[in-house]
C-alpha cells in the first residue's frame, strides 16, 4: 500500500497547513456550537435571568441544580428506559428487515424487482403528515393504540425506505464473485445473505445505526399519537411537558434537553471513529 | 463504503470493474448488462428467493403503509373533516387548487427554499467532509460538534434560534456588524425570513457529512498519487480527483435533500407560523393547516398528491441530468 | 454448519422475542370493568398534571360509581395537541371530555364531534348564572350550549410600577381613555441615539380590542356579514397601527423578533402590556413591583377579549351521562378551586369563585396590589369583555384576517385597505356553503 509521499513537502508548509486547518475548523465549530451553547447557558440560569436584555451568555450564578430539578420533575429515568427500548427495538427490526429487503433488491434477480423498487423509492416522497390519520385509524382498529406495537412492529417489516435504499446501494458494491463462489459451494440464499453479505456490511450497518438512533431518540409526533399513558412516554415527549398552558419553564426545559442529548452525542462520538476505520476495508486498493 | 463505485478485487489481486451502481440502477429503470447465462431452474429458484426476501417489505407495505397511502389518495377526491365520513367531490379539490393563490404562493416559497438550500447544504457538507477527512488531533470532537445541531430537541430549537437571529443582539447580526454590515430583521422581515430559514438549514448537514466522510474513504489513493506526481495543488487535487469521484454521493444527497426540503414543515411552524405575511408559508405548512385547523383533510390530501407529483418530477429531472455530470469509475458506453 | 446457523439464529430470535415481550409487558393494564370509566383530555404539563390530581381524587371520592381518568395528551399547548386529538377522534379513541381551543368549539359543534349539553344541564339542574355570561357566549351555537368553561381570563393591563414611579406617572385606573393612555405610553418610551427602543411604553394589545373599543366589530349580529370595513372598525385599526408606526410606543416587528412582549415586560423594557391572567405564570418572576388595571376606555366603549378554556363532550363517548358529571365537576366552583388555588394563575370561570378569598387575596412574587385579581374580575363582571365570534369556520377566517393585520402592522397597508380587504375575504368565506 503506497501512500502519497508527504515527506517530500517542506515541513514548514505542512505545519502552516495544519494550523490553518485547525483555525478554520475551530471557527466553524464555534459557529455550529452556538445554538447548543445558548441552550446550555439557559439551562444554568435562574428563571428570571432568561429574559434579561441584552441576553447574557454566562449566567451570573450557575444553577447546577436545574439539572437534577428538571430530571426529577418528570420520571426521566423511566422515559430513558422507554426510549432505549423503543429505539433499540426499532433498530433491531430495521437492521434485520431492511437488510433482507435490500439484499433482494441488489443481489437477486426476480420478476417485478425493478417495479417494486420504484414503488419503494416513491414512498420516500410521500409526506408523513398525510398518512398520519389513516394509519392511526388502522392501528386503532387493530387495538394497538396505547402500546408500543404501532411503533416497533412496522420496523420489522422494513418500514423505512431510506435505509433499504442505503443498504441496497452498499450491497451493490460487494463483488458478485463472492456470491457465485458460495453458490458453487452449495450455499443457500439465506446463507449468502447471513454469512457473507452481512458481515461485509458492517460499515453500512453502522451508518444505519448512526442515522437511526438519534432519529428514534428524538421522534415526536408518531410516538405522541400512539402513546397516551404517561408511563409509556419517551424522553422527547417528556420534554414537551415543560410547556404549560400559559408559560414554559425555560430553564428546566433546556436542562432536560441538554441532558437528553448527551447519550446521542456519546453514541455518535464512539461510532464515528469505528465507522471511518471500518470502511477502509471493503474492496479498496490502497 | 462505495455507493456507486465499486473496485472489487478478486482474490488474486486483479481488479475487475463491474457495471454496478449508477443513476440508472438507482431507479432500476434499465436492465443490467452482462448477465451470465443461467439455467432456468436456478432462475426460478432465485425468483423464489427474491420474493421471499422482499416479503417483509411487501407485507409491511400491504398492512401498514399501502392502505393509508391509498386512503390518503382516495381522500383527495373527497371532502373530509376527519371526524365524519368523507363526501365524494371528484376533482373538486383539484379545481379549487387552481383558484387558490395561497397554494401557488406556498409552492413558490417551498421551491425557492429548496432551490437555494439544497445546493448550499450539499456544497457545505462536501467542503466540511474534505476538512474533516483526516486524523488530526481532535477530529472526532470536531465531527461531533458539526453533527450536534441535528440532534437538538425540537422543543428547544425555536427559542434558541430566535436568540441567534435576534435583530439587535443576535449572534448573526453581531458577526455581520464586525464586518461592517447592519444585519436585517431576519424572522420579522418579509424579505429575510425565508433566508433566515435557509441559514438555519445549513446547520443540519450532519447526516450528509457522515455520508461524505464515508464516501471519501472510497476514493482510490492511486489517483491522488498520480495527481501529486503531476504537481497538483490542494485545490486542483480536489477539483479534479475528489469531486468527480464523489459525484455519485453528491447525487444521492441531492435527491434525498430535495425530497426532504420539499417536505419541510416543523421549523416554519414553530418559528414563524408561515409569516410574516406568508413569506414563509411552506407548502406542507399550508397542507397541515387545511388538514388539522380548517377541517379540510380532503383538500389537504389533494395538495399532497400535487406535491408528490412535483417531487417525483423534480427527482427524475435531477436523475436525468446526472448522466451528464455524474462520473462512474467503470464507464461502459462504448 | 447448518446447526451453527440455527443456534445463532435462535439466540437472536429469542432475544428479539424477549424484547417484544418486554414491550408488550410495558403496556399498562386495563382498568376494572365494574365501574364506568370516563376520561378527561387536556395537553397537560409538569405543573398542570400536578394541579389536576386533587380534582380527580375529589371527584372519584364523591362519585363511587364513576372512575375518572386524567388523560393528558402531551405535546404541550402546541400544534400537536390538535393533531393528536383529531387523530384520536377519527380513530374512535378520544377522551370522553376534553379541552379544545376556544375558536374551534363552533367548528366541532357543526361537525358533530361534540354534543350539546342542554339536556344534561336541565336533568342535572345545573345553574348557569354562576358562570360568566361572556364565557358562556362562546359555547352558544345555533341556540344550544355546547360546553362549559373550566377557566378563562379577560385581558387586562399589566404594568411595571417601578417604571411608572420613575417617570412620575400615576398608575392606570378607570379614568384612562385612549388619550391618557397614549400620553402615558409616550412618556414611558425611551429610545437610544440610533432610534432603537431601550424602553417601550406599551405592548400592542390585541387588534380586536381596539376595534371593539372604537365601536366596530368583526361580524354583525347574525354572523353573516363582516364589519371590518366599517368606519368604526377602521378607526380601531388605525389606532392599533399608530401605536406602532406613528407614535412608536409599541414594539415593532423587529422589536418583537428580539423578545416577545411577555419577555420584554419581564426584562423591564416594557412599561405596560395587555395580557391574560395566566401570564402571571411567567410574570410572577419579575424583579420589580407590578400590578394590573382594567383596560383603558375607547371612544365608544370599554371592551377587551377574554380567553376561555372550553370543556366539551365527545359525541363518541360511551358514557355521556357519566362524562357530563365529570365535566360538571371540573367546571364547578369546587373543582376550579382545587385546580387553580395551588398555582393561582388561571382565572376561574365562576362568579362565586372570583369572589372568594383564595382568589382575591392571591399574591405572588413582587405583585404590588390586588389588581392582578380584581382588574380581571371587574372587566368580566361589568361585561366589558367578549370572545371571538362563534363560527364553524373561525380558524380560516382568523387566518385570513391575521394576514391583513400583519400587513397593517408592517405598514404595507392603510387601515382602510386592511379593513376592506379583510372584510372582503371574510365575506367570501361566509358566502360559501358550509
Amino acid at each position: 500500500m503506497r501512500r502519497v509521499r508527504l515527506a517530500s513537502r517542506p515541513r514548514v508548509a505542512r505545519l502552516l497547513r495544519l494550523v490553518a486547518l485547525h483555525a478554520v475548523l475551530l471557527a466553524g465549530s464555534a459557529v455550529f456550537l452556538l445554538p447548543f451553547l445558548w441552550s446550555l447557558s439557559t439551562s444554568l440560569k435562574l428563571e428570571r435571568e432568561v429574559f434579561v436584555f441584552p441576553p447574557e451568555l454566562i449566567p451570573a450564578q450557575i444553577q447546577w441544580r436545574n439539572y437534577p430539578d428538571a430530571l426529577t420533575a418528570l420520571p426521566f429515568g423511566r422515559y430513558t428506559f422507554n426510549t432505549l427500548l423503543l429505539a433499540g427495538g426499532r433498530i433491531v427490526g430495521i437492521m434485520l428487515s431492511c437488510s433482507m429487503v435490500a439484499f433482494a433488491f441488489s443481489r437477486l434477480r426476480w420478476k417485478g424487482r425493478d417495479a417494486l423498487f420504484f414503488v419503494l423509492l416513491a414512498t420516500l416522497m410521500i409526506p408523513p403528515e398525510i398518512t398520519l390519520v389513516p394509519q392511526y385509524i388502522l392501528f386503532s382498529k387493530l387495538g394497538w393504540v396505547n402500546t408500543y406495537l404501532p411503533l416497533v412492529v412496522p420496523a420489522f417489516f422494513a418500514d423505512n425506505a431510506f435505509f433499504v435504499f442505503l443498504l441496497r446501494q452498499f450491497f451493490l458494491t460487494i463483488p458478485r464473485d463472492l456470491d457465485d463462489a458460495a453458490r458453487i459451494d452449495g450455499a443457500g440464499y439465506f446463507e449468502i445473505y447471513w454469512r457473507i453479505i452481512m458481515p461485509l456490511s458492517k460499515p453500512a450497518l453502522v451508518a444505519v445505526g448512526i442515522f437511526a438512533f438519534p432519529y428514534n431518540w428524538n421522534a415526536f409526533l408518531q410516538t405522541l399519537i400512539y402513546l397516551q399513558y404517561r408511563e409509556l412516554f419517551t424522553v422527547s415527549l417528556g420534554l414537551s411537558l415543560f410547556q404549560e398552558q400559559y408559560y414554559t419553564s425555560w430553564t428546566l426545559l433546556m436542562a432536560a434537553s441538554v441532558a437528553v442529548m448527551l447519550p446521542v452525542l456519546i453514541v455518535f462520538f464512539l461510532l464515528q471513529r469505528r465507522f471511518i476505520q471500518g470502511i477502509t476495508f471493503t474492496g479498496l486498493k490502497g | 463504503m462505495n455507493f456507486w463505485l465499486s473496485l472489487p478485487e478478486r482474490r488474486d489481486g486483479e481488479a475487475r470493474p463491474q457495471i454496478q451502481g449508477g443513476a440508472i440502477e438507482v431507479t432500476g429503470l434499465q436492465r443490467e448488462r452482462g448477465v451470465p447465462q443461467r439455467t432456468s431452474r436456478l432462475t426460478m429458484r432465485e425468483n423464489y428467493a427474491g420474493w421471499l426476501f422482499v416479503l417483509p417489505w411487501v407485507i409491511g407495505f400491504i398492512c401498514f403503509t399501502g392502505g393509508p397511502i391509498l386512503a390518503a389518495f382516495a381522500v383527495s377526491f373527497t371532502d373530509w373533516d376527519i371526524v365524519n365520513s368523507p363526501r365524494w367531490v371528484g376533482l373538486g379539490n383539484y379545481r379549487r387548487m387552481l383558484d387558490d393563490p395561497q397554494a401557488l404562493a406556498a409552492l413558490k416559497v417551498t421551491t425557492i427554499y429548496t432551490a437555494v438550500s439544497v445546493p448550499l447544504q450539499t456544497a457545505l457538507a462536501f467542503v466540511l467532509a474534505l476538512l474533516l477527512n483526516n486524523s488530526i488531533r481532535g477530529v472526532g470532537i470536531y465531527r461531533t460538534i458539526f453533527y450536534l445541531p441535528t440532534i437538538l430537541p425540537v422543543a428547544a430549537v425555536a427559542v434558541i434560534w430566535r436568540w441567534v437571529l435576534s435583530p439587535q443582539y443576535g449572534i448573526f447580526n453581531y458577526l455581520l456588524s464586525l464586518i461592517g454590515i447592519g444585519g436585517p430583521a431576519w424572522l420579522a422581515s418579509t424579505t429575510w425570513a425565508l433566508p433566515a430559514l435557509i441559514l438555519m438549514s445549513l446547520f443540519q448537514i450532519g447526516g450528509a457529512l457522515i455520508i461524505n466522510l464515508a464516501g471519501l474513504q472510497g476514493v482510490p489513493s492511486d489517483l491522488y498519487e498520480a495527481a501529486a506526481v503531476d504537481g497538483a495543488s490542494w485545490w486542483r487535487k480536489h477539483w479534479n480527483v475528489t469531486l468527480p469521484m464523489m459525484t455519485p454521493y453528491i447525487l444521492f444527497q441531492l435527491v434525498i435533500g430535495l425530497v426532504a426540503a420539499l417536505q419541510v414543515f416543523v421549523q416554519p411552524y414553530l418559528m414563524t407560523q408561515g409569516g410574516p405575511q406568508n413569506a414563509t408559508l411552506f407548502f406542507l405548512l399550508y397542507v397541515y393547516r387545511n388538514a388539522f385547523e380548517f377541517f379540510s383533510m380532503g383538500y389537504a390530501s389533494a395538495l399532497t398528491v400535487v406535491l408528490f407529483i412535483y417531487v417525483v418530477l423534480l427527482t427524475l429531472l435531477i436523475l436525468r441530468s446526472a448522466r451528464v455530470w455524474v462520473y462512474y469509475e467503470a464507464q461502459q458506453k462504448g | 454448519m447448518h446447526q451453527r446457523i440455527r443456534r445463532r439464529d435462535f439466540v437472536r430470535i429469542g432475544g428479539g422475542a424477549a424484547v417484544g415481550a418486554a414491550l408488550v409487558a410495558n403496556s399498562p393494564r386495563r382498568s376494572r370493568a365494574q365501574v364506568t370509566t370516563v376520561s378527561y383530555g387536556t395537553p397537560g404539563g409538569v405543573d398542570e398534571d400536578e394541579a389536576w390530581i386533587p380534582v380527580f381524587e375529589a371527584f372519584n371520592e364523591s362519585h363511587p360509581d364513576i372512575e375518572a381518568v386524567y388523560m393528558p395528551l402531551g405535546g404541550g399547548y402546541a400544534p400537536q395537541y390538535l393533531q393528536n386529538l383529531q387523530a384520536r377522534i377519527a380513530g374512535g379513541n378520544a377522551p370522553d371530555v376534553f379541552f379544545v381551543m376556544d375558536g374551534l368549539v363552533a367548528g366541532f359543534a357543526e361537525r358533530n364531534v361534540i354534543v350539546p349539553i342542554d339536556d344534561y344541564l336541565q336533568a342535572g339542574e345545573v345553574q348557569l348564572d354562576d358562570f360568566f355570561e361572556a364565557h358562556l357566549e362562546s359555547f352558544r351555537y345555533e341556540d344550544q350550549i355546547w360546553g362549559l368553561p373550566r377557566d378563562g381570563a379577560p385581558m387586562a393591563l399589566f404594568y411595571n410600577a417601578a417604571l411608572f414611579d420613575e417617570a412620575g406617572i400615576a398608575y392606570p385606573d378607570e379614568t384612562w381613555d385612549w388619550g391618557i393612555f397614549l400620553e402615558a405610553a409616550t412618556a414611558l418610551t425611551k429610545r437610544d441615539e440610533g432610534g432603537r427602543a431601550v424602553q417601550l411604553g406599551t405592548g400592542r394589545g390585541e387588534w380586536v380590542n381596539w376595534v371593539w373599543q372604537a365601536g366596530g366589530d368583526i361580524l354583525d349580529a347574525s354572523g353573516s356579514t363582516c364589519l371590518l370595513g366599517e368606519p368604526e372598525a377602521i378607526e380601531g385599526l388605525r389606532f392599533a397601527q399608530d401605536l406602532v408606526l406613528e407614535h412608536q410606543v409599541a414594539p415593532s416587528a423587529e422589536d418583537l423578533a428580539d423578545q416577545t412582549e411577555n419577555d420584554m415586560f419581564l426584562a423591564g423594557r416594557l412599561a405596560m402590556f395587555f395580557g391574560a391572567r395566566g401570564a402571571l405564570g411567567a410574570i410572577c418572576n419579575a424583579e420589580f413591583p407590578f400590578d394590573a388595571a382594567i383596560a383603558p376606555q375607547g371612544p365608544a366603549r370599554r371592551m377587551t377579549r377574554t380567553n376561555v378554556g372550553p370543556t366539551v363532550l365527545w359525541s363518541g363517548s360511551q358514557n355521556p351521562e357519566a362524562a357530563f358529571e365529570l365535566m360538571r365537576f371540573i367546571c364547578s366552583a369546587e373543582g376550579q378551586r382545587l385546580k387553580i388555588e395551588p398555582t393561582g394563575f388561571a382565572f376561574p370561570s365562576r362568579v362565586s369563585s372570583a369572589n372568594e378569598e383564595w382568589f382575591t387575596e392571591f399574591q405572588c412574587g413582587q405583585s404590588a396590589g390586588k389588581g392582578i385579581n380584581l382588574a380581571f374580575r371587574e372587566e368580566i363582571e361589568q361585561g366589558w369583555v367578549r370572545t371571538w365570534p362563534t363560527h364553524p369556520r373561525w380558524p380560516e377566517i382568523s387566518t385570513a384576517i391575521t394576514e391583513e393585520i400583519d400587513a397593517l402592522y408592517q405598514g404595507n397597508k392603510t387601515p382602510e385597505q386592511t379593513g376592506e380587504d379583510a372584510a372582503r375575504k371574510v365575506n367570501e368565506f361566509l358566502a360559501e356553503p358550509a
